[in-house]
């Protein structure tokens, strides 16, 4: 089984690969059957990676996202959760192009790493431990979402390609990113708030991790209303999703691998 | 300006999403900053999860000003931000004909002002307690809850296949006066709650709590407080206390001076019918004193004996029914402007600035 599992992950990486490259190709050739194919690939690749971690989940009888490999694993897979998302209902297609690099940055990482499925300590045994972690990866994905659409507002404006989605739907994007990634990061502090009152007695822990976790919440809601403001539609709010994407990496990433805190990566 | 026009000013300026937005960003830059210092300095802010906030800042908060301004600030920040919230969903509660398509999202805003208000209120008016040792049977007093308290009905650790202690099962039951108001198996993310009060296992350990003796004739016999055995002359020998580590004092008082077994001794109390009783102590490792022998108890004291004491945390946060609360609507929000997220954006909605 556990050797299924491995296969599917290769598979899953090397079928986003492909695509990756397809989607590359589309951008110098324009041709639908590019694109048609990339997407046909990102399709099979999320169908195989999904596979994969129901797999894993069946086989360790909890959602495995208990230490690198399996949190890198299922960011990852959250990543192409929602780039599919936004093909399907924006057809972006290489413009996302971003979000399927960082995928294939962590999955490749992840194929290097300890696969192994260890019993889960009762700490962790806790539907709410689930809940929490699901929502801040779908939150995470979709900052990184924003982080790149974003940018290539940014360099649209600059160039004003037609390769690339006019400024008005990579402004439409931006935003809808930001607004879904707040919504499941708050419930993801919800269900983390929920969980620490039964684990320690409390629901907010004055640690770096928590206290930047309500900053990056904070952030992301007074950018839900900045784009009310016509000073911060546009240009504002691209560069507003860079820095936001900054601090959420810092909190993720910094924190779990240059400090301990009681979010341990590994 | 009118007398009129300024409460009307104030209160467009306590709703209005500009201020929202700058004090979010504020707020947001401070902490980044503040946030740092945490992990660096933690003989100041390691403790900050061991008590009520409210308390943190009246000692700490207040010792250490030079590196604990930005939480005040960023507080005051936080503070003025859920006073916006709350006057800008009382606006939106003014104008629900018109805008009752906007539920989600001012769910999401009273969510925030309950959470905000919990928190608030269990900062100021709750407490934390860690390390609180109870064994089985015992009953023991919430301290800062006067007439409520805990008694440990039972206890077990829970082991994994390898013998290493996972988990414990602790029987609990909450009284208030006699009266029991509360009963819970306490583990691992299943703590005892009562009106704001938390009680979780947060570990265990053993005591030293009594010793073993052979007795000749009748076989192995444990002794711990409470414990007794009839004499063969028709009286009786109580054990009233047991210390594991127990000192003689120059005027000839015993006090206790440790939990391991480094000097144990028995307080014991011997009734005959028509006598007095009499108390005396008897040192282990001494020999067997006279008032034993003679009343033909020949005790040989063989090993100390453990019991097992669970370590409880004990909270009270007021605040955690409503925290509930914000948590709920805020959920119900996020649902409802995911929902409607999708309608609006056709309509292109924006709100007036
Ligand atoms: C931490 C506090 C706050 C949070 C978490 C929050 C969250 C949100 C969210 C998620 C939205 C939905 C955005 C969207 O439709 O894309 C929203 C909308 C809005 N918020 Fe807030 N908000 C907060 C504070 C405030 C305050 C203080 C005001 C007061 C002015 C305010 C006014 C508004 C307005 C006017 C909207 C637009 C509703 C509409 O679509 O008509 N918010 N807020």
């Amino acid at each position: 089984m556990t050797e299924i599992a491995a296969l599917l992950l290769k598979s899953a990486f090397a079928c986003y690969l492909l695509s990756a490259n397809l989607y590359l190709l589309h951008v110098a050739v324009r041709r639908p059957v590019l694109w048609r194919s990339a997407f046909g690939l990102v399709l099979t690749g999320f169908a195989l990676h999904s596979a994969c971690l129901g797999l894993r989940w069946y086989l360790a009888g909890y959602l495995p996202v208990t230490n690198l490999f399996s949190t890198l694993f299922f960011f990852s897979w959250a990543l192409a959760a929602t780039y599919l998302y936004f093909e399907l209902r924006y057809r972006i297609h290489a413009s996302g192009l971003f979000i399927m690099l960082l995928n294939l940055l962590l999955l490749g990482t992840a194929l290097t790493r300890d696969t192994a499925l260890r019993p889960l300590i009762p700490a962790l045994d806790t539907p709410l431990f689930t809940l929490h972690i699901v929502f801040s990866f779908l939150g995470y994905a979709f900052f990184a979402m924003a982080f790149s659409i974003g940018v290539l507002y940014l360099v649209q404006k600059r160039l004003a390609s037609r390769l690339l989605p006019e400024l008005a739907l990579l402004r439409q994007l931006n935003e809808e990113s930001v607004f879904l990634g707040f919504c499941f990061f708050t419930l993801c502090m919800i269900f983390g708030s929920i969980w620490a009152y039964v684990a320690w007695g409390y629901y907010f822990s004055w640690n770096i991790k928590g206290l930047m976790s309500f900053l990056v919440w904070l952030f992301y809601g007074g950018m839900c209303h900045a784009k009310f403001v016509r000073r911060w539609q546009g240009t504002g709010y691209a560069l507003l999703s860079i820095a936001g994407f900054a601090i959420v990496l810092f909190t993720y990433l910094g924190i779990g691998l240059l400090m301990s805190s009681n979010h341990p990566l590994d | 300006m009118s007398t009129r026009s300024w409460p009307h000013t104030a209160w467009k300026w306590l709703c209005s999403l500009k201020l929202a937005i700058v004090l979010a960003s504020l707020a947001t830059l401070l902490g980044l900053g503040g946030a740092l210092l945490i992990p660096f300095n933690p003989a100041i802010f390691g403790g900050m999860d061991g008590m009520p906030l409210g308390r943190w800042l009246a000692t700490f908060g207040s010792r250490h000003l030079g590196m604990t301004w930005w939480l005040w600030l960023g507080g005051a920040l936080i503070l003025l931000l859920g006073i916006n919230t709350a006057c800008c969903f009382i606006d939106w509660l003014r104008n629900l004909r018109a805008r009752w398509r906007k539920t989600g999202e001012y769910l999401i805003h009273l969510g925030f002002v309950l959470l905000l208000g919990a928190y608030l209120w269990g900062s100021l008016a709750g407490f934390r307690s860690e390390g609180t040792r109870i064994a089985v049977g015992e009953t023991i007093a919430i301290s800062n809850m006067p007439g409520y308290s805990l008694r440990l009905d039972a206890f077990e650790p829970i082991m994994n296949s390898s013998g290493r202690p996972v988990d414990m099962r602790n029987e609990l039951t909450l009284l208030k006066g006699e009266s029991v108001l509360v009963r819970k198996v306490v583990k691992t993310n299943q703590p005892l709650t009562w009106r704001g009060l938390a009680v979780l296992a947060a570990s265990f350990d053993q005591d030293n709590d009594g010793f073993l003796f052979d007795l000749a004739g009748q076989g192995r016999i444990e002794l711990r407080n409470g414990s007794r055995l009839a004499l063969a002359d028709g009286g009786q020998l109580s054990v009233r206390q047991y210390l594991p580590h127990a000192i003689r004092l120059g005027n000839g008082q015993v006090v206790a001076g440790g939990n391991t077994p480094v000097d144990p001794a028995l307080l014991c109390e011997i009734t005959r019918p028509g006598q007095a009783p009499r108390q005396q102590w008897y040192f282990l490792r001494g020999p067997l004193p006279q008032w034993l022998t003679q009343s033909d108890l020949r005790l040989i004291p063989r090993a100390p004996v453990y019991s097992p004491v669970s370590i409880l945390t004990v909270n009270r946060d007021p605040g955690a029914a409503m925290a509930m609360a914000g948590a709920a609507a805020m959920t119900a929000g996020v649902v409802l402007a995911m929902l409607s997220f999708y309608y609006k954006r056709g309509r292109g909605d924006r709100p007036s600035l």
